[in-house]
């Protein structure tokens, strides 16, 4: 899980300035716009390719692709299924 | 997916337009934020667009494409049974631009003619409609024009500004009595999904609206007569409904990934075309891009790279896998060999039509 997070995190943080003291769990950093669709699809390329996963397009427009917490919970999840 | 087989038609060649005026990505600097330059070209990988001038129309690259094809070819515009425009972005509100085309091109009165308001999957369905008109009628030659404008139904506050160039394309297709000549579609459209691109104004739905740019919600302003796009919803589709169509289609026809030697896809975006090419196990080496240069071209894309890959390279007949997918929503794909000595260098123009009437 850590290996997940740190992923996501590298990305979010490398492309993006978030607010300090921000609860990644559940911080929808789709609609604070600090992802938008541009950021969405190197940000899904990366994870596809990482993890050797694809996602559903259900899945995409989950709430659980909105916030750190709920992808690293949905990535383990397809990483398990493999 | 609905399913096409066509026998007894090919393609017979194919030319490509774009206008002289080239926009580096980088010019954009002075419009938007420098960072916010380096992101989009980061994420779109659209390095330059060429856009046309303020007089030029779709139809005139369409035109000039055209022109260029039934020169080379050496084929007589009486020889024309079938003329298809497909393009989103038409010359006038009627009648259909096809006419127009038909008049400038000489294409007799014995035939059929009209216009497809289609975008980005248009090259895959105009193939598909030219084809079946030939099978089913008298008609032995059938051109398919495609033209965009983009550049100009994009805000110039809006960053998609950047992705889109103008182009124009020609197809010929013929009737032959080859057994190889066998073209193969799976087409699937979705208008429960209009709304995900589209343009609010300029038709009868919405009229008397403000051309006034308002800001939106995605932080960019437009007006109503300016493109607009649920990005989200449109990068989702192309990354699963689309590789779908094609795996359900390769299943169909008992294809695999070594029965290609080409794949063209629409060039929406470096990133999702990678996606795509990953997902669906294609080499790079057999999926050329022109999105570096071009931009997106919508429904002109694929002849556009086509001609770009092979307007001097003749490599023989390939057979090839053609996808487009866009606005509609609607997305296709299709299989066919093609003789790529049939296909022509890109012509540059800036040449418009002054019809003389206003």
């Amino acid at each position: 899980m850590e290996k997940i997070r740190q992923i996501i995190l590298d990305f979010v943080e490398r492309e993006y300035k978030l607010p300090e003291n921000v609860d990644y769990d559940t911080f929808d950093f789709v609609e604070k716009g600090f992802v938008d669709s541009m950021g969405m699809v190197q940000f899904v390329a990366i994870l596809e390719d990482e993890f050797d996963i694809e996602f559903s397009a259900e899945e995409l427009l989950s709430n659980d692709f909105r916030t750190v917490g709920g992808l690293e919970k949905l990535i383990q999840k397809k990483v398990n299924e493999k | 997916m609905l399913s096409s087989e066509i026998n007894g038609i090919r393609i017979a060649g194919i030319s490509s337009a774009i206008p002289s005026t080239k926009v580096e990505s980088t010019d954009y600097n002075s419009v938007f934020d420098e960072e916010t330059v380096r992101k989009t070209i980061a994420s779109t990988g659209v390095l330059s667009t060429f856009h046309s001038v303020p007089q030029q129309t779709a139809s005139d690259l369409a035109y000039a494409a055209a022109k260029k094809l039934l020169d080379k070819q050496g084929v007589n515009p009486a020889e024309i049974g079938v003329l298809l425009f497909i393009s989103a972005h038409h010359d006038y509100i009627a009648p259909a631009t096809a006419f127009v085309l038909q008049k400038r091109l000489g294409i007799p009165t014995d035939s059929i003619v009209f216009d497809v308001n289609q975008g980005c999957s248009g090259f895959v369905y105009g193939l598909q409609m030219g084809a079946s008109l030939l099978k089913s009628s008298t008609a032995s030659k059938a051109l398919i024009l495609l033209g965009d404008s983009s550049s100009r139904v994009v805000s110039p506050k809006d960053t998609s500004r950047l992705l889109f160039g103008d182009s124009g394309a020609a197809v010929l297709l013929e009737k032959t009595d080859k057994d190889i000549d066998n073209m193969s579609f799976g087409l699937k459209s979705d208008g429960n999904r209009f709304s995900d691109i589209y343009i609010p104004a300029g038709g009868f739905r919405h009229t008397n609206l403000s051309q006034d740019l308002d800001m939106e919600k995605d932080g960019r302003e437009r007006s109503a007569y300016h493109s607009h796009m649920d990005g989200t919803n449109v990068f989702v589709f192309s990354v699963t409904d689309v590789p779908n169509l094609v795996r359900e289609f390769m299943k169909e026809k008992n294809l695999s990934v070594d029965d290609v030697d080409m794949l063209f896809m629409h060039q929406p975006n470096l990133f999702i075309i990678k996606n795509l090419l990953r997902k669906l196990k294609f080499p790079k080496e057999k999926a050329p891009t022109t999105i570096e240069k071009f931009g997106n071209t919508s429904g002109v894309s694929i002849p556009l790279t086509l001609c770009d890959y092979y307007g001097n390279n003749n490599d023989g007949v390939k057979q090839m896998l053609f996808l487009g997918f866009g606005i509609g929503l609607s997305w296709g794909v299709a299989y066919m060999p093609v003789d790529t000595s049939a296909i022509n260098p890109i012509v540059m123009t800036d040449d418009f039509f002054e019809d003389g009437l206003i």
